[in-house]
């Protein structure tokens, strides 16, 4: 049973004070909700309504008020709010500016995000409670405020107020629920929804304009896009210092060894190089200043496993490293806390009042963070150079872990996690999830993903991130996935699996129930793959082979699929709207059929057979998306593959 | 041939076009008047009226206006019920003619025509049109070609007969049928076969060739008809290419118009003095097989035209001829059907390539870059490729204006030279069929045949197994006439192996796996139930399972736990009791999946839902 979140939140940090003996948690920061930030929002709840009528037979008496100057965020809440209301109820809510605007028991309005009307009626969100995206959902007189301590934390509130009114639940594309009424009542509300992570990402096509995405995708399941806010993101040291136009003039500002990065060599930064941090720290400024909207920006290091390993890095890493002079975090972290600091007092003299915070990576080279256990079991910095402030983001990416297990189970994940939470209270978590070798086949998230994201919900970490595939459509049920983990990572006590069901029961019509058996099926068959050949433990791996996919399980799930398609083909002519809706939600996971059919089985088909399959697949590819048969390289490589095969 | 071009239309043609369209105009007017239909209905001089093909602006231009096409010195106008007819080749004569369009209308219907040949099934009078247009005309030709009822059994077939027999080989005869159209019913057909004055035998396998034939002819002669009234003859030259370890590879080249022909170090030497032709004896597989060649010691020919013809459709080939002129060296050009070219350089000595890629339907060079991706043979019919993939090429030297020596380098994988042995095993070719099997379905492969460049009687064997890899047991197929046929009785995967043999004893081995389903899904059983509630740390008594299925089964138990986690615990032929302790709250599902060979499968969950209290 579910607890509320209020004392689930306390409970968490608790524990995470009483197991981590050398975790930062400021005390401050945690006080209790109290009261006075309302109950906490449980949609298996009943609310109960006013006699006041927010809308009925089509017509309201409330209108929506919004600051003068909306946010991105605010005015898309408003707009969903408005949509939305419009479509269960049919009634119109004009959206309006908050100047003039009061606040008196008997006015009707629905505030969205910060305005004047929310400060006229006393309404206030602490942001040390509500944090970036906690939602705050109030009644007061006939007034509903819908808010946050940001206008993030508005929207989420737009939204649970739509699911209390009308069940409102966002799934996919095309794919939510909202019950349609003819009168609606007020709800007497006084509600606070702080999610478990605050900081929510899950990095893939569906949210990238430039691939055929929307950002809209991202903000509907809660998440922030990759990127959102920042100045420059990942692997921002080859943007702020590039190798074209510093490394002819200053070869030691580099490290000594080079790395291939696709078709590009690349080198790391020496972080010890004092020439090099002052060039930096301007070239920071500089971007800071000619990108004044954004509060955050990435510095983190090129992506190659390789580091500086000259002199003074060295001496840098024994100094501060346990003896370990493979560690760069050492000198990472004296480079970050130099270049934080003398960036935050420019920008406190230049523009007061702007805060940033600052990204880099525990990733390959940085992995291993400069902390140890001391004698008494507290894990603790090796040196107090080797502590960063609260405004750096350590993004642990842990690309070579061991994707089977989830971190509580695995010794050295778990270890290395709790290293780093000596040196950061700001540590953000970067999964895996997805298949990047071959963008078709089937990775099983599932099977850790509320394990670890209520792992770093017990440790207190504020922020996750999982990366999909960015560049192109994939199949393995990634739409699901993404709404499962949009789901945990706000509330990680919910049920993976009853989430899993209820999204396919919701995005397949008729079709549910093959799918559904299809998701079992591939799920245990990845169960024993695990179990067997350690399947997709790795990133890297590749995974297309007779073994792991039989041309007979193959045939068995295009059974399922065939009936998937049957139990739909009456919406050709009744519904050829939401009967494309459906099927392309069906050919993308049937995608992975076609793919290993083509790609292993072949020579079991006639020539015309085998034209056709590849035909088909290559038209089904550019329409649904599939660019790309791995995360970077063209679907159409390996479709002339095939064909060279004919 | 090229084609001929002409640049313009002359001013008169424009104007006479003109006034006749005035004329024309002028009489759909005087119908609107008089209430008639308006639209505009072709006519010819004669009155006749022809299918409106096209809106106001088409028009017949009679034949008068024959002098827009390019008509063959002879049409035939005349055919039976059931013979084949080949339409006349008419073109326009404008180049930049659009929109060409022929076809053959009887009683108003469209009839279907094939690489410009059709069998009218019945007399009449049909009308072979031929329309296109230019600068906004259009203009047309036609004409009529009379079918009636023969008094003699018609021939259906047009049997396809090699180049040359060789001496000692046995040889299929095609089928032939042959129809009463007057009286409408099947005539019986005979047939035989007469070579230097003796009887050639004739068993199941086909026509046999005696030894010591060559330089002889084979007549062969079919009659259909209750008193053999219907007659039709082919002569088919013998040859003699030797055997075993002494095979005379320049005999493989059959033509007329050839001094001498002899195989040298490097390559078959074909030597004349006047234009001539040169057909390799058997027929080639067309996909991929790579043909080299180019002028020997002498080049005194403006031209080496390279055809490939459609062994089963004689009517489809294309032509690519290599045009140097009267040098040695320079450039030069490639010609595909007469009409599309592209320039080359040539030398003394080095060698002309072409290979066919059935994939692309495209001809490449040495190199494989494309040379022409043809649309239409060179008989101007669209081209899609060679029906029946098997092909007959043939070399041809043109304009020879003195010695000319054609040299044959290198066929497949072939290599000609002086050696007299056969080495090269033959190819297997068979129809292209699926691998994929319901249990009940018949497996039949059709046209399977070995290809040999030298020996045309390659011996095919078909054999099918059970299994795959190193684990096959054979099991009885038919195999008849170049068809395999076998009905499984049991699913599973199953491995076909076709080989060809030839007189020289190289084997060609292809195997194929295959796989038959059946759609049956296991039956699981499971031993007792299973409690529904539990509470953390209570140890579960997992129920043994087992599964049953018409083939053999694996079956797996899991546990999902309620994070999520999925995890195998047994996978074998059952499933054993066994303990299992939840730790967690929230429900625990304990899941069996039984699969069989086929890939069926089915799944039964057992829930058990963990909470503080046990469920109470």
């Amino acid at each position: 049973m579910k607890m509320k979140k209020g004392i689930a939140i306390l409970l968490a940090v608790m524990i995470a004070l009483g197991t981590l003996a050398g975790c930062r948690n400021d005390e401050s920061t945690q006080k209790p909700l109290g009261a006075e930030n309302g109950f906490a929002f449980d949609s298996s709840q009943a609310v109960e309504y006013s006699s006041t009528v927010l809308a009925e037979n089509g017509k309201s008496d409330y209108t929506i008020v919004i600051a003068q100057e909306p946010s991105e965020y605010v005015q898309f809440a408003a707009s969903e709010l408005q949509t939305l209301f419009r479509e269960a109820t049919g009634a119109e809510l004009p959206v309006i500016r908050d100047e003039n605007v009061q606040y008196s028991e008997q006015s009707k309005y629905i505030s969205v995000g910060s305005n004047l009307l929310q400060q006229s009626g006393g309404v206030s969100c602490d942001y040390a409670i509500f944090k970036e995206s906690g939602a705050r959902l109030i009644t007061k007189g006939n007034c509903v405020f819908l808010t946050g301590a940001t206008d993030e934390g508005a929207l989420y509130a737009v939204y649970d107020f739509l699911k209390i009114l009308f069940d409102y639940e966002f799934y996919d594309v095309d794919a939510y629920t909202l019950t349609h009424k003819e009168k609606v009542g007020l709800p007497k509300m006084d509600l606070h929804d702080i999610p478990d992570i605050d900081y929510r990402m899950y990095g893939d096509c569906l949210q990238y304009d430039a691939v055929g995405g929307t950002v809209q995708h991202a903000f509907r399941l809660r998440y922030k896009v990759y990127g959102q806010g920042y100045a420059l993101d990942g692997h921002a040291a080859e943007v702020i210092l590039p190798m074209s136009e510093y490394y002819a003039a200053h070869p030691d500002w580099y490290s000594d060894e080079e790395a291939a990065f696709g078709a590009t060599m690349l080198r790391q930064l020496c972080y010890t190089n004092e020439e090099m941090t002052a060039q930096f720290i301007e070239n920071v400024k500089k971007i800071l200043t000619e990108k004044p909207d954004t509060d955050a920006i990435s510095l983190g290091q090129a992506d190659i496993n390789i580091w500086c390993h000259c002199p003074s890095c060295t001496e840098a890493m024994q100094k501060y490293g346990n003896g370990n002079t493979n560690m760069g975090a050492v000198t990472q972290t004296l480079f970050i806390n130099k270049v934080v600091k003398a960036v935050d007092e420019w920008l406190a003299a230049e523009y007061p009042g702007r805060n940033m915070s600052y990204m880099i990576l525990a990733y390959h080279q940085t992995e291993i963070p400069p902390s140890h256990k001391d004698e008494n079991g507290r894990y603790v910095p090796n040196a107090p150079e080797m502590v960063l402030p609260d405004n750096v983001i350590v993004q642990y990416a842990s690309i070579y872990t061991d994707r089977n297990l989830a971190f509580r189970d695995n010794p050295s994940e778990c270890e290395k996690i709790k290293l780093w939470s000596a040196c950061s209270n700001n540590l953000q978590i970067y999964e895996y999830p997805a298949h990047y070798t071959h963008v078709c086949l089937p990775y099983d998230g599932l099977h850790v993903f509320a394990d670890n994201i209520r792992f770093a919900n017990e440790l207190g970490f504020s922020s996750y991130y999982m990366q999909g595939n960015f560049n192109t459509e994939s199949s393995g049920f990634t739409p699901l996935k993404i709404y499962v983990a949009s789901k945990l990572m706000w509330d990680s006590s919910l049920d993976p699996m009853a989430l899993a069901y209820d999204y396919i029961d919701h995005c397949y019509g008729d079709a549910a129930p093959y799918m559904r058996e299809y998701f079992d099926l591939l799920r245990s068959r990845i169960a024993y793959l695990r179990s067997e050949y350690d399947y997709c433990s790795s990133v890297f791996e590749a995974g297309v082979t007779t073994t792991n996919w039989p041309l007979a399980t193959m045939e068995s799930y295009q059974k399922l699929f065939d009936q998937a398609y049957d139990a739909i083909d009456y919406l050709k002519t009744s519904d050829p709207d939401r009967y494309e809706v459906l099927f392309r939600k069906i050919m993308i996971e049937e995608m992975f059929i076609r793919y290993i059919k083509c790609s292993l089985y072949l020579n079991y088909y006639s020539d015309v057979e085998k034209a056709r399959m590849i035909d088909e697949f290559e038209r089904y590819a550019m329409i649904y998306g599939f660019k790309c048969y791995s995360e970077t390289e063209p679907m159409s490589t390996v479709i002339a593959g095939w064909r060279s095969q004919l | 041939m090229m084609r001929k071009k002409k640049s313009f239309i002359p001013a008169l043609r424009k104007a006479a076009a003109g006034i006749l369209l005035l004329v024309i105009l002028l009489s759909c007017a005087a119908c609107a008047k008089d209430g008639g239909d308006s639209t505009l209905q072709p006519t010819d001089s004669q009155g006749q009226e022809h299918p409106n093909e096209g809106d106001l602006s088409d028009y017949y231009s009679g034949p008068d206006n024959r002098e827009y096409f390019d008509i063959p010195a002879y049409i035939q106008k005349s055919s039976f019920v059931g013979e084949k007819v080949t339409v006349a080749m008419i073109t326009p004569s404008e180049e930049n003619a659009t929109d060409f369009r022929s076809y053959v209308v009887f009683e108003d219907e469209p009839i279907e025509t094939e690489h410009g040949t059709f069998r009218p099934l019945q007399a009449g009078i049909y009308q072979c049109v031929y329309t296109y247009a230019l600068e906004g005309m259009k203009y047309r030709f036609s004409y009529n070609l009379e079918v009636t009822v023969k008094d003699s059994p018609v021939f259906l077939d047009d049997p396809v007969l090699p180049a040359a027999f060789v001496e000692g080989k046995t040889y299929p005869l095609p089928a032939v049928e042959a129809y009463d159209y007057g009286n409408q019913k099947a005539a019986a057909v005979t047939v035989y076969a007469v070579c230097g004055g003796e009887t050639v035998p004739m068993d199941a396998s086909g026509l046999r060739i005696g030894q010591n034939h060559a330089g002889d002819t084979v007549t062969i002669t079919w009659k259909a008809g209750d008193s053999g009234e219907a007659v039709l003859e082919r002569k088919v030259p013998v040859i003699a290419i030797g055997s075993g370890n002494d095979i005379r590879f320049a005999e493989l080249f059959v033509g007329s118009g050839w001094n001498e022909k002899k195989a040298l170090d490097d390559g078959v030497h074909l030597l004349t003095t006047g234009d001539a032709t040169a057909t390799l004896l058997n027929p080639m597989i067309a996909n991929s097989t790579e043909y080299r060649f180019s002028f020997g010691n002498d080049d005194q020919a403006e031209r080496i035209v390279f055809t490939m013809t459609a062994y089963h459709d004689p009517a489809v080939s294309v032509t690519i001829g290599f045009e140097k002129g009267r040098g040695s060296s320079g450039e030069g050009k490639i010609i595909l059907n007469g009409t599309e070219e592209k320039n080359y350089t040539y030398s003394a000595g080095n060698a002309l390539y072409v290979r066919y890629s059935a994939v692309s339907k495209q001809f490449l060079d040495a190199e494989g870059n494309l040379l022409f991706a043809p649309e239409r043979d060179s008989s101007g019919h669209a081209f899609n490729g060679f029906p029946g993939g098997l092909v007959v090429v043939s070399w041809r030297v043109e304009n020879v204006y003195g010695l000319c020596d054609l040299r044959i380098e290198k066929i497949g994988a072939q290599t000609l030279n002086a050696n007299t042995r056969d080495l090269l095993a033959p190819a297997l070719y068979y129809n292209s069929f699926t691998g994929l099997y319901q249990l009940g379905d018949e497996i039949v492969v059709t046209g399977i045949h070995g290809v040999d460049m030298v020996d045309p009687n390659a011996e095919i064997k078909v054999s099918l197994f059970a299994g795959v890899g190193q684990n096959l047991t054979p099991v009885e197929g038919t195999f008849e006439n170049g068809v395999f046929r076998y009905t499984p009785t049991a699913p599973g995967y199953y491995t076909i192996r076709f080989q060809s043999t030839d007189s020289s004893g190289n084997t060609a081995t292809s195997m194929r796996q295959l796989c038959v389903y059946d759609q049956a899904k296991p039956q699981i059983q499971v031993e007792k139930d299973l409690t529904e509630t539990a509470k953390p740390n209570d140890e579960l008594t997992l129920p043994a399972a087992s599964a049953t299925d018409n083939e053999s089964v694996t079956i797996e138990l899991f546990v999902i736990y309620p994070s999520g986690q999925m995890r195998m615990l047994q996978r074998g032929e059952s499933i054993a009791q066994q303990t299992f302790q939840v730790m967690e709250l929230g429900t625990y599902c304990f899941r069996i999946v039984a699969t069989d060979a086929s890939g069926n499968s089915t799944m039964t969950d057992l829930n058990v839902c963990v909470s503080a209290d046990g469920g109470k």
